[in-house]
């Protein structure tokens, strides 16, 4: 190994001990060429090593920059603090928030800048993150000139009893909660005025549908209390002619024979009208009631089957009497449904008795058939039939077909609402299918029951509920 | 001897139905008379009839609260009591048969529903004869 190749600073060492005309000897030179390798191999590491703390010192300075661009885009207040309060840096801010001139605070205690009520607080919430090394927060207010701020402090505490303080203005925020709790107060009060309308409104409704309820069962009673003078009297007057009068009388005579016969008519007349308003009445304060949703539902597992029947078994005689022909084809293979029975006995009868009045000669045939889910019932007469202009408006109250001046009107129009009210009640629907002079088809669909119900056992035919 | 009560605050509905027994009367039966709630108790109490035809809305005290005075005095079950209503709905049956009624008829009526609901409510034993309930039409 020749001097140029040992490394400097062994070079250096060398010729301070051996001077300037050093020879290493022979048997040293492996042993000086270790020195200069591991000289060498030091100067690499060190290298290395300042690089990567010139590298460590840039990140540290970059993420330095970061934290101090962080914290001056901050509004807030920021002081570094020793373990007594005492200020030992700050960052100011927004001055406006400054109480002292910036440059002032340095070296004076947190506690000794405000009036007492804050510094106690401060105080306080030092003794607290001393004591307990957990971050505390305090507000408090200050008069800033003249114009009174809302500060929140955050003290956090930093190793060795120092304590960090980042000092927010939060005036804004306590405004605007203020405000939040004021809006919030005024919309409880508008919601207390609504709730209070609401309720009175609801009372008032309940007071109407009282009276209402009142109404409907005084006009019932206001209206059966005369009507059973005029049915009650009409038969007892009939059964006293007849048994008592009219024997007495010699009827020989062509005009006492005519008189006594117009006088049959005459009662019979008061009689069958007597009949019709009680069935108007009826009708007016079934709708009434239906319409007002003062209808007393019932809900039970029926047979439709022994509903048509029963039906059927109240109007047979009406059938009889016109000569007419009945037929049965009960064909659903599933007739149970859930609903009133009575109700439903009451759609059966209207629309036969509605069948027997506007039909002269023929037939009526009453026929079920399931469609999916439902059971839809059909009563079809061979009557004088609907013009299509009507299928729709005779399920609307009052509405009858043809002429009411010419034509005297042959029911009370209220048969088919009710219908109507009814089968929709029972979440099914009702509609007619008619040729003028052939015959009408009036059907209603009704929704079978779906739990596979039991059905109640009647005594057929009960054709008003206290005959059961 | 069958004794009638016929309780209703409109005089001509009493005439009707006591007129409507006229069968009843003739062959015996005695027909009693009240205009309000109160007087039929006091009525029911101490001619002990065998039935009642029964107004639901009256003054002082209604057929329903009679009904109920009626059917909880152990001394009077035996008399039938039939309300006769305006009120046909139901609930309102369902309320008269609850009070302990034993029948109801809605107004308006015929004598013949008053007949027929006499010989459903007397016993057979007290009607006069030739009105016993089996020979009803």
């Amino acid at each position: 190994m020749s001097r140029e190749e040992l490394h400097g600073l062994l070079k250096r060492q060398l010729k301070r001990y051996l001077g300037n005309s050093f020879i290493v000897p022979d048997e040293l030179q492996g042993f000086i060429g270790a020195i200069s390798e591991a000289y060498h191999e030091n100067d690499i590491d060190r290298g290395m090593l300042e690089r990567s703390l010139e590298l460590s010192s840039q990140e540290l300075l970059q993420a330095n920059s970061e934290m101090r661009a962080v914290i001056q885009a901050f509004p807030d207040i920021l002081f570094h603090l020793s373990p007594d309060g005492t200020i030992l840096d700050h960052k100011t801010g927004f001055s406006a928030d400054l109480l002292l001139e910036k440059e002032t605070y340095r070296g004076r205690r947190i506690q000794d800048l405000s009036e007492r009520d804050v510094s106690d607080k401060f105080t306080e919430a030092i003794g607290r993150v001393n004591e307990t090394g957990t971050m505390v927060s305090i507000e408090y207010p200050l008069a800033i000139r003249g114009k009174e701020e809302f500060f929140e402090a955050r003290l956090v505490p930093l190793p060795e009893g120092q304590i960090f303080v980042i000092i927010r203005n939060v005036t804004l925020i306590r405004q605007a909660q203020e405000e939040l709790l004021k809006f919030n107060v005024e919309l409880e009060n508008i919601v207390n005025e609504r709730t209070r309308e609401l309720r009175d409104a609801n009372e008032r409704l309940q007071e109407l549908d009282r009276l209402r309820t009142d109404f409907i069962s005084s006009v019932s009673h206001e209206l059966r209390t005369p009507l059973t003078a005029v049915i009650g009297f009409t038969h007892l007057i009939n059964r006293r002619l007849d048994t008592v009068i009219f024997p007495l009388i010699d009827n020989d005579e062509p005009k006492v024979s005519r008189t006594i016969g117009k006088v049959r008519e005459d009662i019979s007349i008061i009689m069958r009208e007597g009949q019709r308003l009680t069935a108007l009445i009826n009708d007016v304060l079934d709708l009434t009631r239906m319409e007002a949703g003062q209808m007393n539902w019932e809900q039970e597992c029926l047979d439709l089957n022994e509903i048509i029947e029963h039906a059927v078994s109240a109007t047979g005689s009406l059938i009889r009497q016109k000569g007419l022909r009945l037929t049965l084809e009960l064909n659903a293979e599933d007739h149970r449904i859930d609903g009133d029975r009575d109700r439903l006995i009451q759609v059966m009868i209207n629309l036969i008795s509605n069948a027997v009045k506007f039909t002269e000669a023929g037939q009526i045939r009453i026929h079920t058939e399931t469609d999916g889910p439902r059971l839809v019932v059909g009563v079809s007469d061979t009557g004088i039939g609907i013009v299509p202009a009507f299928h729709q408006r005779i399920f609307e109250k009052f509405q009858q077909v043809g002429n009411t001046l010419t034509a005297k009107p042959r029911g009370t129009g209220l048969g088919l609402p009710i219908c109507r009210h009814i089968v929709e009640h029972h979440g099914g629907e009702i509609w007619v299918a008619s040729e003028q002079d052939k015959g009408s088809t009036f059907s209603f669909a009704l929704p079978l029951s779906v739990r596979g119900c039991r059905i109640a056992l009647y005594d057929s035919p009960a054709l008003t509920p206290w005959q059961r | 001897m069958v004794k009638i009560l016929i309780v209703d605050d409109v005089p001509f509905i009493r005439d009707i139905i006591g007129d409507s027994l006229e069968e009843l009367v003739e062959k015996g039966a005695h027909l009693l008379f009240a205009d309000n709630g109160r007087k039929a108790l006091d009525l029911i109490a101490k001619e002990r009839p065998d039935l009642v035809f029964l107004d639901v809305m009256m003054p002082e005290m209604n057929g329903f609260e009679v009904c109920t005075a009626v059917k909880s005095d152990f001394g009077l079950r035996g008399v039938r009591i039939v309300l006769v209503t305006a009120n046909g709905q139901k609930h309102d049956i369902d309320q008269g048969y609850e009070s302990g009624a034993d029948r109801y008829v809605t107004k308006p009526f015929t004598p013949a529903d008053i007949m027929k609901a006499a010989r459903e409510m007397l016993n057979p034993d007290l009607l006069p004869t030739g009105l016993t309930s089996f020979q009803r039409a």
